[in-house]
């Protein structure tokens, strides 16, 4: 994959988690996690 | 969209290829087949709607000819490119755009628009001018802050779509794009998708609209993963319905269908609103003859004319008669 694409990506992650740090937080009803 | 062309050079003379082509594409899953040898091209500058009911193939055959889905027979070829060969080459030849919009709610207009600026690799110095474009095309001057979560239905769609053509593509796929979209943002959509398709971008729209398909150069009805027809609205209206349309008023309906049901000039009723629509071999002959059959068995026509039969009419009657044929083979 390109820089550009993984820059892009990086960029929206990193917003994502700014506006709502909950979003990083794995929901105790994930099946895989229990 | 002047930047758009056909991908690769030809030779000097030669014919241009179609930039959509389908050729007895088949998509199985298990046993069950969602897409059967289902062929056709579309020209550039062409909008042709995919039309038909939920499940029968169309959001299907969309992921085909987008590489997003292998196609288990057949060929697709997208901008010159074979679909399953080079799906990554096609991705930069085509925009697609889903009936859920894919965008970020929790990001704002511009965040979203620069995303995919750097997802489809727009060129550093235009970005900024192509998302300019795409907001004035929206309609979303000075919402460039808002977050996308707190735009309405039309606003979304509208953005979805400037997202979509934001690396100028030459070919765009539109599917389900006016779902839950109120019918004033529906008719400035389609606006904005004529004038993309002015400037030479092919369109394949899938809608379940029937009001929508009058708004494309051709219409291909797709029922039960088979392409049942593909003509110009005009074309469809006036030579698949195999004979006249009259629109019947009269007093009881119940009544009039169970004896309409046994007239032998009476191809086919069915009820639409508070009329009865008849088709019939000679609409001119049935004008006088109906109200006389119908007031004998004690039913009273309070109006009957010959109608121009809409594309809902044609499509009941097409897909009927397809799925007539199939039940026969059976």
């Amino acid at each position: 994959m390109r820089l550009r694409r993984l820059k892009a990506i990086a960029v929206k992650e990193v917003l994502q988690v700014w506006r709502d740090p909950r979003s990083l937080l794995i929901p105790s009803s994930c099946p895989s996690c229990r | 969209m002047s930047e758009a062309g056909p991908a690769g050079a030809r030779p000097a003379g030669a014919a241009p290829e179609a930039p959509i082509v389908a050729e007895g594409l088949v998509k199985r899953f298990g046993g069950f087949t969602a897409v059967d040898h289902v062929s056709f091209r579309i020209a550039e500058g062409e909008i042709v709607g995919f039309i038909g009911p939920n499940g029968a193939g169309k959001s299907t055959t969309i992921r085909m000819l987008c590489g997003l889905l292998r196609p288990t027979e057949g060929r697709a070829l997208v901008a010159g490119l074979d679909v399953a060969r080079d799906p990554e080459g096609v991705r930069q030849k085509i925009g697609y755009m889903s009936q859920k919009f894919s965008l970020y709610g929790d990001l704002t207009v511009a965040e979203n628009l620069r995303f995919f600026g750097g997802i489809y690799r727009v060129p550093k110095d235009q970005l900024a001018e192509r998302i300019r474009y795409a907001v004035e095309m929206a309609g979303l001057a000075g919402r460039e802050d808002a977050l996308v979560a707190t735009l309405a239905g039309g606003w979304k769609q509208r953005l979805a779509l400037g997202c979509a053509i934001l690396h100028r593509p030459p070919i765009l796929f539109l599917d389900e794009p006016t779902s839950g979209v109120d019918p004033q943002s529906r008719r400035r959509f389609w606006d904005l998708i004529a004038a993309l398709a002015a400037g030479g971008v092919s369109v394949l729209v899938s809608t379940h609209y029937m009001d929508e398909a009058e708004y494309c150069n051709r219409i291909a009805l797709i029922d039960r993963g088979r392409l049942i027809v593909m003509a110009r609205p005009s074309e469809l209206k006036r030579h698949k319905l195999g004979g006249d349309l009259l629109d019947l008023e009269c007093e009881p309906m119940g009544a009039a269908i169970l004896a309409l049901e046994q007239a032998p000039a009476i191809k086919d009723a069915a009820v639409f609103g508070n009329s009865i629509h008849l088709l019939v071999a000679d609409g001119a002959a049935a004008l006088s003859t109906v109200p006389k059959f119908l007031a004998d068995r004690g039913v009273a026509v309070t109006r009957l004319q010959v109608m121009e039969p809409t594309l809902e009419d044609i499509f009941v009657q097409l897909v009927g008669g397809e799925r007539g044929r199939q039940g026969a083979a059976a």
